[in-house]
């Protein structure tokens, strides 16, 4: 590692968002040579300060300094010339446009005309070396799992060969063997005398893999140090410090007095148009939870999203007893089934409207016209009991943090309580006491006599729902697994080897 | 910043409008003394501005309707066209009967403006034809719908012309102004006006239809009936178009010709832009639009600059809003 | 929510700050004398028939000293809107241009009996009100006469736009002047449907011809250059209508002119000398407004008894010896 100025350095940054003030005085110095990891709670500031580093947004106040030069990059154009690239959490890729139009278009030094053949040629020149799965060049983006997606994200940010490379949570959407391939061509770049900025929320990562770490809350930096210098403990009691950590679930018991009812969910030669795999039969109880593990791109996502009608799929579905259409999400909702989708700002939440609103978008209190008062007194109410952190039930959905978002939309999908909760990557993005915290009440609802259906592709965290697990490859669905299986056998039945 | 912005947009189109004077070779001080006096310098004058407003306030009303619900509606033109075609069928079955007429036209001519839309709705639901597309289509039909019922099916049998049958002057809407145009229409325009906002906002309907318009996945997933809303909404905006075109047939011409409008449902969609996309903010430029038509119509009159500059204006002030409002755009 | 209200007001308060002006500021006092105004369908810069009016309007102020004003109303809500601001300023007379401005005229003139209102075609008249009526029937009278006494086959064809009575009646008039040429010669008619599709009408002309038709007459405004272009091609021989199109193309023999800007003049003087009654204002060839013209440069084709012939019966025309028949329209 070398001394001096720091390759990057942001000091006493602010911005506000409106009336959120997003960061009050953060400070961020990365060293040539370094991964560096930045941690923080949901809403902490780290998505903002990063931005501002790669010239996407520009700071109300404060420093960016570049090797120890003043710079103000009014652009990502002009932060990539710097040598500043960012990987963002939901990348900006162009749905309709094929993978090599994507990779030309993150290429700031591409020609303005560039022949079709030159740009396919590009993918492969990306791909080859580090041996990435990219997909193929012709294929649209839209149509690719969102791992390849984020690989292109990268791959694009390192064609200008960044002195300072930026990845906004890469590896929540990874399986374990991608996020540790992952790492070792971090450390390759670093050990060139660059500098990599990692976003995170695995703390096993950062000790594993970073030199240094950043660690923000509420818009401030708490703690600047090398990772040599602190414990995995000693962080996380400052990434938790206040929250609430609520106490480990007890393990799920099927109670007696659901014996007669009907199951929760049952699939009969059920299978999601467009996926590859046979069709799929499974039921589950109510007060019965299941884990569908997998890694992005093998349909259990497709599978749990069709079981909720908003993907078009064949065969038989019932939602407690009631038989329903495929494809229908009207009839699901109608049956009692209630969705947390993976995606929560395109398909969960109404961004624009209230937070009052969009608790209570199907049935709003009052009998044709809202009850105002009645929608703020009870959304205020439900806000309280599910902890989301916001100015009031009238703010908007888009101000909230990522995990506020989904505590908000838990509060929508868990009230009143549903006889089946499909629930696609419910602790993506989210902060560790915000994901305990996502857990404990999917688990609630269960004991609740909810049949709950998980879709992960984090395996620690199928172990810690202690719901029992089937691992989805390619469509296909493993035999029923206890939660306390290993890890290893986990990531094995993962990525397609024998147990 | 929605002040300054406002202040900004107005200062700016009336810098414009104040060229185009001034290259017209009028001194702007008599032009802007003209405009005034053609808006509101009578009470004749304010109730051309309030019978002018009728079209344009329920034009734009039925924008931000359809707009709320994620539909962009461009086709207000064809769909008030088939309110005014509707009601010049239907009014003169009734000579006798004032009061027949009247309903039979506030009936058939909404019903008129949301079969128009009809088409475009369908073909949004089932086929995935962008509403922008086949609405601009389907009002070039709706024009030549137009010409061809004035020569054809309604042509007036009593005369050499290319016009329909008159309504009686009993069935014709009396002045609430004496001595003016203004009649009842535009308070039905101004009613319906906070009706939508009320709907919109204060209703399950008009939740969901907001919902459905922002996010429709997400409303989709919520079990929210979103084909349903969004086609309902979208036959709402035509019906409030095709009640505009009805009513300019019951308040004011008493018949249908060819041409019929000058752009009514084009200039509804800029005040809704300029009224921010809601009912009172789309009421308050459809009124704003509707006083520099009667105005620039004095100018014309008085000092002799064209009254295309009446139409020029609200299009620079809606220019000026988009301008303002696009500001170099940050990603967060 | 305060912001967007506040954006609302400010965008309403152009409104409200001119309302306290609605009473003093009133309209100024009518000044007296002759004041005539126009309301055109479309722009007059369009060379043919509003610009016909403009020119109208522009010699009433020249020849009778008026003070005008023009303004162009481009919906039927809007000719009620311009008739009523002239009226109540105190104009002495207006013209709507075209029958689609008879409504309004007429809601408007029940309330202003000082002023008149005068459209140009149209039927509905009153104390104040009344159509211009041109009797163009006379000139193409003559067309048809020229047709009767040269056509070779004895077979005349006519080219309408769309069958509107006012275009029948010009053909009815020609198919009389062509009997009183030739009372064994025949005339067919065909209707395009439109006034502005010049390859329908070049392709009905051809059919015509083909049917051995040697004379062409139109009634098709813009549609006529397919009139044309099918005479010239096959050597036959056409005639003009509503202007002096003589010089459009080597084949046009004679045209049966409107002068618009004329009978505007006239109309505005007949009013100002108090000569106007509540009739019809009808301009035939007596007044000058209506006239036939030869092509100066086909003139030497034709004979000269029937060039004396159309003298003749010109003259018979004005002095009332003759009636030339007309649709009833």
């Amino acid at each position: 590692m070398t001394s001096g100025p720091f390759a990057l350095e942001l000091s006493s940054v602010t911005k506000s968002f409106g009336a959120v003030r997003a960061l009050s005085g953060a400070r961020l110095g990365v060293k040539a040579g370094e991964i560096h990891a930045l941690l923080g709670e949901n809403g902490a500031g780290k998505s903002t300060l990063v931005s501002i580093a790669a010239g996407l947004l520009r700071p109300d106040g404060g420093q960016v300094r570049r090797s120890g030069t003043p710079v103000s990059f009014p652009d990502p154009r002009a932060a990539r010339h710097a040598g500043v690239a960012l990987v963002p959490q939901h990348d900006l890729l162009v749905d309709a446009a094929t993978v090599a139009d994507n990779l030309a278009l993150l290429d700031p030094l591409a020609p303005t005309f560039e022949s079709a053949r030159a740009r396919r040629a590009r993918v492969d020149r990306l791909a080859r070396p580090s041996d990435l799965d990219l997909g193929s060049p012709d294929a649209r983006v839209e149509d690719l799992p969102v791992g390849t997606r984020q690989r292109i994200g990268i791959a694009g940010a390192l064609q200008t060969d960044p002195d300072v490379l930026i990845l906004d949570e890469p590896t929540a959407v990874l399986s374990p063997d991608e996020t540790a391939a992952l790492f070792r061509a971090l450390r390759r770049r670093v050990e060139g005398g660059r500098a990599v900025v990692l976003i995170t929320h695995r703390l096993a990562e950062v000790f594993e893999g970073a030199d240094r770490l950043t660690l923000l809350s509420r818009g401030r930096t708490l703690l600047e140090a090398s990772v040599s210098a602190t414990t995995p403990g000693a962080v996380a009691a400052l990434l938790l410090g206040g929250a609430e950590i609520t106490a480990r679930p007890a393990p799920l018991s099927r109670s007696e007095h659901h014996a007669g009812a009907p199951s929760a969910l049952s699939l009969g030669e059920f299978r999601p148009s467009g996926s590859p795999a046979p069709p799929v039969s499974l039921s589950l109880e109510p007060e019965e939870a299941l884990t569908l593990l997998a890694i992005d791109g093998n349909g259990a996502d497709l599978l749990g999203s069709a079981v909720a009608g908003v993907r078009p799929a064949r065969g038989r579905v019932a939602v407690a007893g009631k038989s329903i259409a495929p494809g229908d999400p009207l009839a699901f909702r109608a049956a009692g089934g209630a969705f947390i989708p993976a995606d929560r700002r395109a398909e969960g939440l109404v961004p624009g409207l209230s937070l009052a609103e969009n608790l209570f978008l199907r049935r709003p209190p009052g009998r044709f016209t809202i009850d105002r008062d009645a929608l703020a007194a009870s959304a205020a109410d439900r806000l309280r009991r599910f902890g989301v952190r916001a100015s009031g039930p009238g703010a908007r959905a888009r101000e909230l943090s990522g995990g506020n978002q989904q505590k908000l939309l838990l509060a929508r999908e868990l009230e009143p309580p549903p006889a089946l909760l499909v629930a696609i990557h419910p602790t993506r993005g989210l902060d560790l006491a915000s994901s305990e915290d996502v857990r404990a009440r999917l688990l609630d609802a269960a004991r609740a006599g909810a049949g709950v259906l998980v879709v992960t592709a984090d395996p620690e965290e199928a172990q810690e729902l202690g719901a029992p697990i089937r691992v989805v490859y390619r469509g296909a669905l493993s035999p029923l697994l206890p939660s306390a299986t290993d890890l290893g056998t986990l990531g094995r039945l993962m990525a397609g080897l024998a147990p | 910043m929605r002040l300054r912005l406002a202040v900004a947009v107005l200062l700016g189109t009336l810098a414009a409008a104040t060229l185009l004077v001034l290259l017209a070779g009028a001194s702007p001080a008599e032009a802007l003394a003209a405009l005034l006096r053609g808006a509101f310098g009578s009470r004749a004058a304010t109730g051309e501005t309030l019978a002018r407003a009728t079209g344009l306030v329920l034009s734009a009303v039925a924008a931000v309707v359809a707009f709320r619900a994620g539909v962009l509606n461009i086709g207000l033109e064809g769909q008030f066209l088939a309110g005014a075609a509707a009601a010049a069928a239907v009014g003169p079955l009734f000579p006798d009967l004032p009061l027949a007429a009247r309903g039979a036209i506030v009936l058939a001519a909404p019903l008129a403006g949301a079969l128009q839309a009809a088409p475009a709705v369908w073909l949004a639901e089932t086929r995935q034809v962008p509403p922008v597309l086949s609405t601009i289509l389907l009002n070039l039909v709706a024009t030549a719908g137009v010409t061809w019922l004035v020569r054809g099916p309604l042509r007036d049998p009593s005369g050499d012309y290319p016009q329909s049958r008159a309504l009686t002057d009993g069935a014709l809407l009396s002045p609430i102004l004496p001595g003016s145009r203004a009649t009842s229409a535009v308070l039905v325009a101004l009613l319906l006006a906070v009706a939508a906002a009320f709907i919109l906002s204060r209703t399950h309907a008009g939740l969901a239809l907001r919902a459905v318009g922002e996010a429709p996945r997400a409303a989709r997933a919520a079990g929210l009936p979103d084909v349903r809303l969004r086609s309902g909404a979208f036959l709402v905006s035509g019906a409030l178009a095709g009640l505009a075109g009805g009513l300019e047939v019951l308040a004011l011409t008493g018949r249908l010709y060819d041409p019929f409008t000058a752009g009514v449902g084009y200039t509804g969609i800029a005040a809704a832009l300029l009224g921010g996309m809601t009912p009172l903010g789309g009421a308050a430029s459809g009124f704003l639009f509707a006083a520099l038509g009667a105005g620039s119509s004095a100018l014309q009159r008085d000092a002799g600059v064209p009254s295309a500059l009446a139409s020029v204006v609200p299009a620079l002030a809606v220019l000026g809003l988009l301008l303002a409002k696009g500001r170099p755009g940050e990603v967060r | 929510m305060s912001n967007r209200r506040l954006f609302l007001a400010l965008l309403v308060s152009p409104l409200l700050a001119t309302l306290p002006s609605c009473g003093q500021a009133g309209r100024p006092k009518a000044p007296a004398g002759f004041r005539v105004a126009l309301l055109t369908p479309g722009p007059v810069s369009d060379a043919g028939w509003n610009a016909g009016a403009y020119e109208g309007l522009k010699a009433i102020e020249k020849e009778l000293g008026a003070k005008v004003s023009h303004v162009q109303a481009r919906t039927p809500s809007e000719f009620e809107e311009q008739f009523r601001a002239y009226a109540s300023d105190g104009y002495s007379l207006c013209f709507g241009h075209g029958f689609e401005f008879q409504d309004a005229a007429a809601r408007v003139a029940k309330d202003f009996p000082e002023t008149v209102f005068v459209t140009t075609s149209g039927s509905r008249t009153s104390r104040n009100q009344a159509p211009l009526v041109f009797e163009l029937e006379q000139a193409t009278y003559l067309c048809g006469l020229v047709a009767g006494r040269m056509s070779k086959t004895a077979k005349a064809g006519m080219v309408g736009g769309v069958e509107l009575p006012s275009i029948k009646s010009t053909f009815l008039a020609f198919e009389a002047g062509l009997k009183a040429g030739n009372p064994g010669a025949a005339a067919t008619s065909v209707f395009t449907g439109s006034f502005e599709d010049v390859a329908g009408a070049r392709a009905a002309s051809l059919a015509l011809i083909d049917q051995g038709s040697d004379f062409l007459f139109h009634n098709a405004n813009a549609a006529a250059l397919g009139v044309f272009n099918a005479a010239t091609e096959r050597g036959v021989y056409a005639f003009g209508s509503n202007r002096d199109q003589n010089a459009l193309a080597p084949s046009v023999l004679a045209s049966a002119v409107i002068d618009l800007p004329r009978a505007f003049v006239e109309a505005a003087r007949t009013v100002r000398e108090g000569r106007f009654d509540g009739q019809p204002i009808r301009y035939g060839l007596k007044s000058g407004v209506i006239s036939f013209v030869w092509n100066p440069a086909l003139l030497g084709r034709v004979p000269a008894p029937v060039v004396d012939e159309v003298e003749r019966t010109r003259e018979r025309i004005v002095s009332g010896a003759l009636v030339v028949p007309r649709g009833n329209f």
